[in-house]
Formats: C-alpha cells, sequence, structure tokens
C-alpha cells in the first residue's frame, strides 16, 4: 500500500474511532449480582456435600462407596484426558496456521492473517477456561448428587 | 433444495389420518423431548424411538443444586442427564418412575397404563460423547417400570457411533462424530428402523418422493406465549400423494430434530449470532434422514416441528433445543414443561390434532416446499 493511499485514509479512521460509542444498558451491577448469585449456589452446594460427606463418613465407608468414589476418580481423569486431546489438537492446528504466512502478500492479508491467529489463540484459551469450568461443576453437582443419594441409602438401611 | 412459496401465513391442514395410531421420534434434546411428550399424550401414541436422550424428567433428579428451581434443572439437564460421570450419577430410573406416577395422580399426563403396549426403540451409540450411554440405559429401565415387554423394546447400545442420526448417505458425517448437524453415515438409514419396529410389517421405502413437503405455521398453536416459545415461525410436514388426495394416513409420525438442527439455526460466535455464515444443513433434518421415502411408502405423515435458537429471547436457547429442563416457564421456581400443558408439547399436539382433523380451522393454502 503507497504512503500517499494510507495519508487518505487516516482521516477516515480517526473519523471511526472519533465517533461516540454506541448506547448500551450494560449495567456492571447485574453481572456483579449475577457472578454473586453463580457463587453462592455453588457455596451451598459444596457446603451441602461437605456435611453429607461428613454424615457419610461417620457412618463408616463401606466397600461399595469406596470402589463407586474410585469409578468417579477415574471417570474424572478419562474426561480431563479427553479435553487435553481436544486442547492439543487445538494447539497443534494453530501452530500449523501461524507458520504459514507465505501466501501474506499485501498489508490487508497479513494484518487479516496476523489477527487470525491472535483471535485464534483466545478462542483456544477461552475454550479451555469454559471446558475447565464446566469439567469442575460437573464434578461438583454429580459428587454431591452421588454423596445425598448414598446417605439417603444409609439412613434407609438405618431405618429397616 | 428450492422453496416455492404461495402464500403469505400458511395454515397446517387436516386429513383423513386413523385415530390413536400415531408414533414419534426424535435426536438428543428431541428424544428427550419425545419422552416428555410421549407420557404427556401417551394414549395418542403407538410408539416412540429415542436416539440418545434420556428418561422422563430427569432434570429434577437433583434439586438441591442450585436455590432457583430453573438454575437446578439446567446443571441437572447438563451434568446428570447428560454427562454423568458414572452409572451412579446417572438418572435413577425408579424415582423419575414415582414422579411420573406422582404426574399422572396430579391428572397432568395420560395414564401411564397406556406405555405398556407401546413399542419403543432406544438406541445409544457407543461412541457418543455428548448424551452418555448410561443415561440412555436408565431411560429403557425406566419404561421397564410401566410393564412394557421386553419384546416391544428395541435397545441398542452396540453400534460405534457418535451423537447423531445415522443415514445411508456417504455424504453425511463418519459415523463416530459427536459434532454438527448430528447426522452421520452407518450404511442404514435409523429412521426406517425406527418406523418398522413401530408399526411393524412396512413397505420398503420408496426411491422417489410422490407426496409434499407443507410449511405451515406455528405461531397460531402457540398463541399469545410465543415469546416463550422458542419455535421457528414454520414447521414442516411431508404428505404422501395418495393421503392428500383423501386416501386414509396409517398414522402421524412426529419427528423432532436435535440442538443445532432446526431450520432456522444460526451458529452463534462468542454470543453472537454468526449470520453471515448460515451452515449449510438448516433442512437436511427433514429432506435427508429417510423418514419420508418410508412415510411415503406406507401412507404415514410425517410433521416436522421446529425449535428456534435465541440467545438474547426469554427462552435463553441459543442451540434450538427443545424444551426438557424447563426453559419455556415462565415462572422459574416452578418449571413446567413435562405435562400436556407444557408450552412446547401443548403446541406440538396440537398440530397432531389439526393434522387429524380434531380442530376446525379455516382451510387455507399450504405453502408448498418442492425437495427437488
Amino acid at each position: 500500500m503507497s504512503a500517499t493511499k494510507l495519508q487518505n485514509m487516516l482521516p477516515l479512521a480517526i473519523f471511526a474511532i472519533a465517533q461516540p460509542a454506541p448506547k448500551t444498558n450494560i449495567v456492571p451491577l447485574d453481572h456483579a449480582l449475577k457472578a454473586h448469585a453463580v457463587a453462592s449456589d455453588r457455596l451451598v452446594r459444596g457446603t451441602a456435600a461437605t456435611l453429607a460427606t461428613m454424615q457419610l463418613a461417620a457412618r463408616g465407608f463401606d466397600p461399595s462407596t469406596i470402589l463407586e468414589l474410585a469409578e468417579m476418580q477415574d471417570a474424572v481423569r478419562a474426561r480431563y484426558k479427553a479435553l487435553s486431546e481436544g486442547w492439543m489438537k487445538g494447539w497443534t492446528a494453530w501452530a500449523q496456521y501461524a507458520d504459514q504466512l507465505k501466501g501474506a502478500n499485501t498489508m490487508s492479508k497479513f494484518v487479516e492473517r496476523e489477527c487470525n491467529i491472535l483471535g485464534q489463540a483466545m478462542t483456544l484459551v477461552m475454550k479451555q477456561a469454559t471446558d475447565i469450568s464446566g469439567l469442575q461443576e460437573n464434578i461438583e453437582v454429580d459428587y454431591a448428587y452421588w454423596v445425598s443419594e448414598k446417605l439417603a441409602e444409609k439412613k434407609l438401611a438405618a431405618l429397616l | 433444495m428450492s422453496l416455492g412459496m404461495k402464500s403469505e401465513t400458511p395454515k397446517l391442514p387436516s386429513y383423513n389420518v386413523q385415530a390413536n395410531q400415531h408414533s414419534i421420534s426424535g435426536l438428543s434434546s428431541g428424544a428427550f423431548m419425545t419422552v416428555q411428550l410421549h407420557l404427556a399424550y401417551s394414549s395418542s401414541f403407538t410408539g416412540a424411538g429415542i436416539i440418545a436422550g434420556g428418561p422422563y424428567r430427569c432434570a429434577e433428579s437433583f434439586r438441591n443444586t442450585a436455590m432457583i428451581a430453573a438454575d437446578a434443572y439446567a446443571m441437572n439437564a447438563l451434568y446428570i442427564c447428560m454427562a454423568p460421570l458414572t452409572p451412579r450419577t446417572a438418572p435413577n430410573a425408579e424415582r423419575l418412575a414415582a414422579l411420573a406416577r406422582q404426574t399422572e395422580a396430579d391428572g397432568k399426563i395420560d395414564p401411564l397404563s397406556n406405555l405398556a403396549k407401546q413399542k419403543l426403540y432406544i438406541f445409544t451409540g457407543s461412541k457418543d460423547s455428548v448424551v452418555e450411554s448410561k443415561v440412555v440405559h436408565a431411560t429403557k429401565r425406566f419404561y421397564e417400570q410401566f410393564g412394557v415387554p421386553a419384546g416391544n423394546i428395541k435397545y441398542i447400545d452396540n453400534v460405534p457411533a457418535g451423537h447423531s442420526i445415522i443415514t445411508d448417505h456417504v455424504e453425511d458425517s463418519p459415523l463416530d462424530m459427536n459434532q454438527p448437524p448430528y447426522i452421520n453415515y452407518g450404511g442404514f438409514f435409523q429412521s426406517h428402523d425406527i418406523l418398522r419396529h413401530i408399526y411393524g410389517d412396512l413397505k420398503p421405502p420408496v426411491q422417489h418422493l410422490s407426496g409434499r413437503f407443507l410449511r405451515f405455521d406455528q405461531a397460531e398453536f402457540l398463541g399469545g406465549d410465543a415469546a416463550y416459545a422458542s419455535m421457528s415461525p414454520f414447521g414442516y410436514v411431508y404428505v404422501p400423494d395418495a393421503v392428500a388426495k383423501g386416501a386414509r394416513a396409517r398414522g402421524v409420525h412426529i419427528a423432532l430434530h436435535g440442538c443445532k438442527q432446526g431450520y432456522g439455526y444460526i451458529n452463534y460466535v462468542m454470543g453472537l449470532p454468526d449470520s453471515a455464515n448460515q451452515p449449510p444443513y438448516g433442512n437436511r433434518y427433514i429432506t435427508t434422514t429417510g423418514y419420508n421415502e418410508m412415510a411415503d411408502a406406507n401412507n404415514l405423515i410425517v410433521l416436522y416441528p421446529q425449535a428456534l435458537g435465541d440467545d438474547d429471547n426469554q427462552a435463553q436457547n441459543p442451540d434450538g433445543c427443545w424444551d426438557w429442563w424447563g426453559y419455556t416457564a415462565k415462572n422459574p421456581k416452578d418449571p413446567d414443561y413435562y405435562s400436556r400443558d407444557a408450552l412446547q408439547i401443548r403446541a406440538i399436539h396440537a398440530m397432531l390434532e389439526r393434522l387429524c382433523g380434531g380442530i376446525q380451522t379455516t382451510k387455507t393454502q399450504s405453502t408448498e416446499v418442492s425437495a427437488s
């Protein structure tokens, strides 16, 4: 791109930057409240699971309980392994893309490719964060469910 | 595919249809919805096909997951009904059967005694990583609680399929894939197996369709609740030529697509609709999954209701899934997604009644869609 063309485009770029930001309804307080609500749910769930675990422990761990816990651990390990493999595939593909600059022979193509490399990396990081968060929630919910079921079973068995 | 639009607001027509010989099937969210609708209106049906779907009201397995019921049900749906870590953290079929009995006692669903004579096709791919096989196994156990004879249940869990409906089209995704459009090539049409199991001896599917696709207005079945329904403006129905000319249809089969499979589905990228790059499979579930060829040969009508994905409407349903965990509920403290009163269930059953002439309305010209 010639220097003259760039000079001609500069006022347009300044004009674009100078535009007032569009009006939105984003309320930071809403986001904070939602984060608090989600965290509160997590805290309540975690506390209930801890209490249930203590009650279950007080009744003694039988072989089936230990076996089921081990099974859950194995499942978590397998899930994490599958996620890790997916992430690795993503990063491998990203590295291959980032390595190919040959076709970027104009300024616009070069800028597009650099932005793509950055954007793809960000997407991969976001996916990892979402996946980990999902797995963590999965473990929390499933463990809380399992321990409440086990405790209910034990209580019922004690009554019979 | 060319879409030959003729009229502005096409209405679903009525036909001469044998009563209460209807059936329903679906994949994924369509399969979960199949179970809810099947139980809600079991007197209308003779069988159901469930591909990768969980048992009735499984989203209510563990209420203590969150303080608000709707939030708890959403998490149950994700982590107990779809991705439980172990068989013990999968839905509890016996307890959900008790919940179904309570729902029946409350008068919210048809008598559960109807289930004992139903034919059920239940499938889980052994490579499915979206809805775990242990969930689908719980669906089988759930139906067994209501006296469905073993011979009436065709349960398949040994096909190395990913999360998908299987077809005989080589251009579909490889069998073990777990990605949209969730239509995988497996060398046979799963839809044919479903219909054969439900209806018994059927004539072989036709090579060339004789009938017509009709596009119809879904909004008229939603009344003033359209904003909550997460359903597309249009649904589709396939009508064999003989039925269109007055022959009595053997029944209506309702085919429910899964998430990301409705005609109006638009992928959301980082929370924004990717309207510049529409997925290429908008109508594939309707036209290529094999239902129509089998229906054509056997005078069955196939109804294809359509869910709509939207991330900023009141339903919060970006993937266009059917409601099997309560997102259409106006009251998040008490979601009602499982009964005859549930918004989507009510609407789809009203479509079924209309097809059978159960609801008299002014007939208008439907929109014909050419599948050529």
